[in-house]
Order: structure tokens, then C-alpha cells, then sequence
């Protein structure tokens, strides 16, 4: 009997791409934690190796050393693979799309349709001219020829385009039969307007964007107390912190933009499968953003904390499971990965000049008393960290108590007190500008875990 | 080391009256006086230490801090494993659980308190260029000194109303507070008369203190001779970068109260904070206060027969394979955690010692080793918590399994620190590779059971060698 195929999906349903001038995409690698307090290991892991000219897979390797550049010291793009799955009738688990099921169903691997749709708008962000956004489409496809993702802006010169990287559906063979699409990010250049006459820009890898047309040389944000009285809602929309763009100052107040852009993007891919006479589709997010320099560890806050927090609320369930007390584990160690690549000594000084830490925030956007943040007989990097490594060894001891206490709380994030200023995580800053906090869902895990330890100890189970 | 305090102490029943009125503390020929709560009934019969072999104010105050240090360090340890007994797979109903969980976090939390009154006399003893107080004798300690001999065993109703006199205010707040009865039934149930124990009140020493910080108003002539106070020019200021504050300590959270002192006032306040916390005369707010909170679990604690709180630990558990069998560990795998425990034990005041002699960088951007050995010593307290469920979960003998092992808190065989920085470190650097034997040793013993602490541990231990060799050069 002939399954019926009632669902598709493509996994993951967000992938985020790493730019890269290298032809060789990333290998594949995992992590390993051979040593409790000691950083992860990269291990290298199987990985496809896709001809780009036919679009089919050469075959799995598994590199003895994981290397992030290529021969010529260009770095490799992280380029995601986007696999479609489905669920037959009366079924509840996904398995993955295969040319054998295809044909089950009396379909080739031709009768699957993709598109992509990706979008560059950072500098639409802050015009708000609409003739900003840089997007990128392919139309429907359902060959394996590397279809270009061309960013177009209508304030781009004639026939200028930013290549924002590519996507290619893989073709299936008899030993990978799977239904897969690779997104390949963009090369990580710079774009932007022509020099001025008589002047070279190293930076620009090509001049794309016409001043004549927009506006996004020359910006800035506006950001005065005046602007605030004559245009309070140009005011209102500029980012906090503002002037986060590559530009110029000027005066007391003032970026003016170089009208620089990147060839970063995000956006969906969907595809499509038509079956008697029904179309299933299905669609995942794609991202491209900045190589990793520090691969080997985790910010402690992550876009993975945001979307768990979104996804399950705040708060968890009692009593906390053997998979959130491993989280937990993980958060006390993406904490310590944090201040390892911290000038925490440079981050605590009391100073009003760029290049220190939210002391400075502090002072400059709420007048604060300039203060070091922590003490500075204990701000030396060494130190911190050392504090980080015991509190995650205590982890293997099971205690947790002082990191719970010490976690800052979401609506502390303000607070100038020289005790809450202290809290954890210290030293950094937020979206806002403020001192950062862990989302809430990641404070109530470590609290949960923390009280959890206290109760096996309880039991005589330490 | 510490026994040579107790030389230099003698105690004699007087019938002087009680030493409330400080003045009286100032002349010459005074001396602190000790209060027997033995004679809770009979007040104007008193102790008191003979200390007239110090001729001057600043030797007086140095010796008390002493006794004050040694006290604060005694109970900490008493109180730490007191709390961490509390528990234990014995406890089956929820409600028992609770309660046993909610007084070893009220019994920790004090024992944290009394490290931050041990740092801040240690701190009155730099701030007056004393030599620092990190010695006491080893458990059973004997009661000539003490407040009651000091003891580390499970907490029962009748160890915790030792700890209730001893951190008892003085009688009049006592009278205040209604609570001379309650006291008086407390003094009898310890069985105080009958087993001789003296429960002296510890707060009388830090009156002491405060008197010889305090000057009187001085007669013009003659000038007593040699002054009963502490002279200003032996209080220095400048000292404060050699103290440690609750900044450097516990990055700035309030969680521990550590005093410090650049002058007379701020002298004064420290010896108030401290007492208004915990062993003083008077008392701030009494829920807040060690008598008042120890008061209340005694209050609601099991009396004998009812149900155990504590795991059935031993009590003064020792490394001393020569001691009677109802303390010696015998266990191998105990013994091996017991005699790794002592060593880090001895790590945490070593680098508490070292840290005292290195001096606070004065500019934020100053860079000294202090807040690394601060770290470590942080970090320590967070080892000897683990070890010590580790311990006591371990039987004292196997083959048996009761009474369970417990941390034993022995002293080093000297806590004397290199005169050299550079040795100080060497020193540091020995302890380490000590520990680094240890864990092998563990791991040997133990295969999988404890592998993944003792993996951090190796690795904690190689990054601070790391670190100490760096800094000799080594």
C-alpha cells in the first residue's frame, strides 16, 4: 500500500549561514567536552562534498584537522544544507524526503519547486526610503544549477547587483538519495557608493550604490535634542545605541554615513510538491551573517535563549529536567567561553573614551558617576575567569548557589547601584544599551537548578 | 600556635561586677571579663581573662583580635558542618525535607557571616598593624579559650543550644527581650553544670576591643602611663589597600558583611556591625541576628526521639589513624577525600594569608595578583563544599554504614608564609601538585564515581600552576 504524503517540511527551519570569500565551504564539526572546566574541542565531523557544477554529492568526508580558512588564508562560508521531510497519513514523526519515496509516489525529483526570497535592508532600516531594500529572488526552480541570489535596489546604478551568495539543489543519487538545498552565503565584501572624485575607497569591492538616487550616503541619525522637537518620529526611529554604522563624525551628535553596505541577507526559502492534484509547500529561514572568530565558544546569551523564550514562555515546569540541568550546565560554560575573550581589566575602567565598558554607557547616556563596575583588585581577566571555572567545577559537585544569586534580573537592567551594576552577566551590554541579563527563561532555569542541587543534596544523592 | 593564647589566659572567678560599663575598661589595671553563662542566675559572679602581661593597649587589642579571629574561624567551621549534616536519604516525608533544607541555608548563611567577621577583624588587626589571625587548634577544641568546647558534629537540639548561648546578647537584652527563662532551660538542657561546660559569651571580647579603640577623656596631669586606648598614630589609614573589602570579596554582592577600617569611627563601626550581627552585647534586629535565628530553629528544632534532621555523621572526624575509632577515618576512599580536604583547607588560608600582604591596586587599570588569589579563595570555599558531600556520604569505616564521614577542618602544621613573594607563590605552586596527587590517587581508587569533578579538578589545578609558574617565572 502506497503511504499518502500529507505534510512537508524543510529542517532545520532556521538556518544561519557564515560569510566566506573561500570557493570551499565549512566543514561539518561538533563539539566535545573532554575536560569539565576546560574550553570545547572542535571535532571534525562527516561532511558532503557537492560538485557545484552538476549539483550532485561527491561523496562524505571527515577532514583530520577542522580549518576555517582555505589554502589561501581566505575563510570558508558556512553554507547550510536545508533538508526536506515528511509525514505520511496517521503518521506523527517526520522522515526525511528520499528519490525512493518520491517514486512511491510516482513523482521524479524534478516535481520538487524551490524559490528563494532574501533581503539585505539595513540601510532601508534607517532611510526608510523603500528604494533601499536590497532583495534577491530566484523564482521557482527544479534543476541543480547554482541559481545566484542578485540583490537589486533600485538606487543602485544600472545593472549593479550584490551577490548575496547562492542556493542549489542538490541532486539526488542512489547513494544520497535525500531532497536537499544548499544556501551558500555571499563573500562578506563591502559595497557602496563611488569615491569621491579624486578620492580611492580600499573597502569597496564594488561602487553599486547611486548617491544621486538615495539618500543613504550622507545619512545620519538623527539624533539631537532639536531633531528630537522638529521630527519626534525620525528621532524616535533611531536605533539604540544609535551610529552603529560605518561613517563619520560630526559635531556633538552626528554619523554621517559613508553609505556603506554589506552583502549580509536573511529570508525563505520555500519549496513545493505537487501530489494528485494538491500542492504541499513548506518554507525555513535562512540568515547570513559574520564568520565566527572564537568557533571554539558560545556567547552566554544567545539567539537560541530568544527563541526558547518565545517559544515556551518564562517559566518552566517543576521540578527542572535532566535536560535543563544539562542547559544549565551549558550556560555556566558559555558564561565562562564569554569572559575568556574579555579585556575585563580594559571593560571595568571608569572612563568617557571609546573602547572601555558600561561605565561609560552609564555616564555618558545617564550621567552617571564614572565608577569602575567591580572592584578593580578583582577585575583582572585571569581572576574572573578563574571564579568562572570554579563555579562550573562546583557544577560537577553539585552546588550552584552563588551563580543563581548573582544573576542579574530583566528588569535590573537599569539599575546604576553599584550592587546591581555587579551582577551577572557583568561588563556587557544589552540590545538597549543597558547592562545585559539573561533572558528571563535562562535565569528561572539556573534558579530551578540551583534549588534542585540543594534538594538531591537533600536526598544524599550529591 | 593557638594554645600559646590560652597561656597567656587565665581564668578567675571574681566578684567584680559586669563589664557593661566601658569606662571601667579604660583604666590601666582593667581587663576584659568574660561572662559565664554557667552563672546566667548568679550575674555578679564573673571569668576573667588575666591579660596584664600586655602593657600596652595596641598589645591588648592585638592579642584579643586574636582570640576573636580564632573564635570567628572555630565557629565557621563548626557552623559549616553543622549545616551541610542536615539532610540525608533518611528524610522521607517532604515536610521533614524542607525544614532540615530551610536550617542548613539559615546555619550556612551564618557561617558565611562569621567568615565576614573573621575577615574584618583580620582587618582591625592590619588596620593597627597587627599580626593576622589564621590559626586555631584542631576539633575537639577544649573550652579554656573558647565560648564551650568547640566541637564538629551533626546538629542536634543540643549542640544548636550551644550556639545559641554563645551568640546570646548580654543579660540586659536578655531581660528586654523576656528571654531569661528560655536561656536559663537552654544553659540546663546543654547539660552545662553537668558536663562542666562554661558557654562563655563571645561578644564580651569585642566590647573589649571597642573600649581600646575608644579614648577617654584624659586627665592633664599626670597622663596615665602607658595610655589605656589605642594611640592614633598606631591606627593607620593607609592600611585600607591591605584589607579586604566585600568589593574584592564577593564582587560587591551583599551577601557577606566584611568590614573595613581607616580610622577610629570606622573602627568602631566595624566591632558594631559585627556584634549587632552576631556574639555581641546588644543586638540590632533580633530575626536578622545569629542568636535570633538560631534561637528560632531551636525552637522549632526535634527534640531527642522525635525525628533526625542531621545524617548520622561522626562527630571531630580525624586523619589521625592513631585516634579512637568512633572519629579516626578508616575508610580508604574517605580517607583519601579527608586528607585531600585538609590540604585544601590549607590552600583557602594560604591564599587568604597571601592576599592580606598584597596591596590593592590603586588605579582601575593597576594590575596585581590579589584579585586572582581572591578568586581562588572563593573558588576554594566552593571545593570544600563539594568534598564535603562527597565525605559525608561515605561510611567512617567500611563496611559499615554508619556513622558517615565529615570534613575533619585539621590545621596545616603551620600557617607561617614565605617572606618572599616570589616563595609565597612556591608555596601555592606545592599545594597544587599535592592536590594534583590526590586527584590521581582518587581517580585511581574510584574509576567512574567521581570522574567528572575530579577531571575539573585536575584541570583547575593545572590552570592555577599554569598561572603561579608564570608569575615566577618557573
Amino acid at each position: 500500500m502506497t503511504l499518502k504524503i500529507v505534510e512537508l517540511r524543510i529542517l532545520p527551519p532556521f538556518a544561519i549561514a557564515r560569510l566566506g570569500s573561500s570557493p570551499d565551504p565549512m566543514d561539518n564539526y561538533r563539539f566535545e567536552i573532554t575536560d569539565p572546566i576546560g574550553i570545547r574541542h572542535i571535532q571534525s565531523d562527516e561532511t558532503l562534498v557537492v560538485d557545484r557544477e552538476t549539483g550532485e554529492v561527491n561523496g562524505k568526508q571527515r577532514p583530520f584537522v577542522v580549518r576555517f580558512r582555505d589554502s589561501k588564508y581566505k575563510i570558508r562560508p558556512i553554507a547550510p544544507f536545508l533538508e526536506v521531510w515528511v509525514r505520511f497519513a496517521g503518521e506523527d514523526n517526520l522522515v526525511p524526503l528520499t528519490t525512493d519515496i518520491l517514486s512511491s509516489v510516482g513523482l521524479e525529483p524534478s516535481a520538487i519547486k524551490w524559490k528563494a526570497h532574501v533581503a539585505n535592508i539595513k540601510a532601508y532600516r534607517r532611510t526608510g526610503d523603500i528604494n533601499d531594500r536590497i532583495e534577491a529572488q530566484t523564482g521557482s526552480f527544479s534543476d541543480h544549477v547554482v541559481h545566484a541570489l542578485e540583490g537589486r535596489c533600485n538606487n543602485f546604478f544600472e545593472d549593479k547587483t550584490i551577490p548575496l551568495g547562492d542556493v542549489q539543489y542538490i541532486k539526488p543519487s542512489k547513494e544520497y538519495p535525500e531532497i536537499r538545498l544548499r544556501f551558500t552565503p555571499a563573500a562578506g565584501k563591502v559595497y557602496g557608493p563611488p569615491p569621491d572624485p579624486g578620492d580611492k575607497d580600499p573597502n569597496i569591492a564594488d561602487a553599486v550604490y547611486d548617491p544621486g538616487k538615495g539618500t543613504w550616503k550622507g545619512y545620519f541619525d538623527h539624533l539631537s535634542p532639536d531633531d528630537l522637537n522638529k521630527d519626534p518620529i525620525k528621532a524616535r526611529k533611531v536605533t539604540n545605541p544609535a551610529n552603529i554604522y560605518a561613517g563619520k563624525a560630526e559635531g556633538d551628535f552626528y554619523q554621517i554615513s559613508y553609505g556603506y553596505l554589506d552583502d549580509e541577507c536573511d529570508g525563505i526559502v520555500e519549496v513545493e510538491l505537487e501530489i494528485d492534484g494538491a500542492t504541499l509547500s513548506a518554507y525555513t529561514r535562512v540568515a547570513a551573517g559574520p564568520p565566527t572568530f572564537a568557533p571554539d565558544g558560545m556567547p552566554v546569551r544567545t539567539v537560541g535563549d530568544e527563541l526558547e523564550q518565545a517559544m515556551f514562555g518564562p517559566d518552566l515546569d517543576d521540578p527542572v529536567t535532566k535536560q535543563e540541568i544539562a542547559e544549565v550546565r551549558d550556560i555556566v560554560r558559555r558564561a565562562l567561553e564569554t569572559v575568556r575573550l574579555m579585556n575585563t581589566m580594559q571593560m571595568n575602567k571608569p572612563s568617557a573614551q571609546r573602547g572601555v565598558g558600561m561605565a561609560r554607557m552609564d555616564f555618558l547616556d545617564l550621567e552617571r558617576a564614572l565608577e569602575p563596575i567591580v572592584d578593580p583588585a578583582v577585575a583582572d581577566s585571569l581572576a574572573i575567569r578563574a571564579r568562572h571555572e570554579r563555579v562550573l567545577l562546583a557544577l560537577e559537585g553539585g552546588s550552584l548557589a552563588w551563580f543563581a544569586r548573582v544573576l542579574r534580573d530583566y528588569d535590573e537592567v537599569g539599575d546604576l547601584s553599584n550592587e546591581k551594576r555587579r551582577k551577572m552577566p557583568a561588563l556587557m551590554r544589552n540590545a538597549d544599551g543597558r547592562h545585559l541579563a539573561l533572558t528571563r527563561r535562562q535565569v528561572n532555569k539556573v534558579r530551578m537548578a540551583a534549588e534542585y542541587f540543594i534538594s538531591q543534596t537533600q536526598e544524599g544523592q550529591s | 600556635m593557638a594554645t600559646r593564647l590560652t597561656r597567656h589566659l587565665v581564668w578567675t572567678a571574681t566578684d567584680s561586677k559586669p563589664a557593661a560599663d566601658a569606662a571601667d575598661l579604660f583604666s590601666a589595671a582593667a581587663t576584659p571579663q568574660l561572662v559565664n553563662l554557667a552563672t546566667v542566675k548568679a550575674p555578679s559572679v564573673q571569668e576573667q581573662p588575666n591579660l596584664d602581661v600586655f602593657s600596652t593597649a595596641r598589645e591588648r587589642a592585638v592579642y584579643l583580635l586574636h582570640i576573636g579571629a580564632e573564635v570567628e574561624h572555630a565557629l565557621m567551621a563548626q557552623y559549616l558542618y553543622a549545616a551541610y549534616s542536615l539532610g540525608g536519604p533518611h528524610l522521607t516525608t517532604p515536610e521533614h525535607q524542607r525544614r532540615a533544607q530551610q536550617w542548613r541555608a539559615t546555619v550556612l548563611e551564618i557561617a558565611r557571616e562569621e567568615m565576614g567577621h573573621w575577615a574584618t577583624v583580620n582587618n582591625l588587626l592590619t588596620l593597627i598593624g597587627g599580626p593576622l589571625a589564621f590559626e586555631r587548634e584542631d576539633y575537639p577544641i577544649p573550652a579554656d579559650l573558647y565560648p564551650f568546647p568547640f566541637e564538629l558534629e551533626p546538629l542536634t537540639k543540643k549542640s544548636l543550644g550551644k550556639y545559641v548561648l554563645c551568640e546570646m546578647p548580654n543579660e540586659e537584652t536578655i531581660k528586654d527581650l523576656g528571654l531569661q527563662e528560655e536561656m536559663e532551660q537552654i544553659r540546663k538542657s546543654v547539660d552545662a553544670d553537668k558536663d562542666k561546660i562554661s558557654v562563655h559569651r563571645v561578644g564580651i571580647i569585642y566590647d573589649a576591643v571597642a573600649a581600646l579603640f575608644t579614648p577617654p577623656v584624659q586627665p592633664k596631669d599626670p597622663k596615665p602611663t602607658p595610655p589605656s586606648f589605642i594611640a592614633s598614630s598606631d591606627i593607620q589609614s593607609q592600611s585600607i589597600r591591605f584589607q579586604v573589602s566585600p568589593d574584592a570579596w564577593g564582587l560587591g554582592y551583599k551577601d557577606i558583611l566584611i568590614e573595613t577600617a581607616n580610622d577610629r569611627t570606622s573602627a568602631l563601626n566595624a566591632i558594631k556591625a559585627i556584634s549587632i550581627q552576631g556574639e555581641g552585647s546588644t543586638i540590632g534586629e533580633f530575626d536578622k541576628s545569629h542568636f535570633g535565628r538560631f534561637l528560632a530553629i531551636y525552637r522549632e528544632f526535634a527534640g531527642e526521639g522525635d525525628w533526625r534532621p542531621a545524617r548520622e555523621v561522626a562527630k571531630n572526624p580525624t586523619t589521625d589513624q592513631s585516634a579512637p575509632m568512633d572519629r579516626r577515618i578508616t575508610n580508604k576512599i574517605a580517607l583519601l577525600w579527608a586528607r585531600l580536604f585538609n590540604l585544601r583547607y590549607r590552600m583557602l588560608l594560604m591564599y587568604l594569608a597571601h592576599a592580606f600582604r598584597i596591596e590593592a591596586p590603586l588605579k582601575a587599570s593597576g594590575r596585581t595578583p590579589r584579585g586572582l588569589l581572591l578568586s581562588w579563595s572563593f573558588g576554594e570555599m566552593y571545593n570544600l563544599r563539594s568534598i564535603t558531600e562527597f565525605l559525608m556520604a561515605l561510611p567512617l569505616h567500611e563496611g559499615e554504614n554508619e556513622p558517615l564521614a565529615g570534613p575533619p577542618f585539621e590545621m596545616p602544621y603551620s600557617l607561617a608564609i614565605g617572606a618572599r613573594d616570589a616563595d609565597r607563590w612556591r608555596l601555592h605552586r606545592d599545594l597544587l601538585l599535592s592536590s594534583q596527587m590526590y586527584v590521581k590517587a582518587l581517580r585511581d581508587g574510584t574509576g567512574k564515581q567521581y570522574e567528572k569533578y575530579l577531571l575539573g579538578l585536575e584541570g583547575a589545578n593545572q590552570s592555577a600552576i599554569d598561572q603561579v609558574l608564570t608569575l615566577i617565572g618557573g
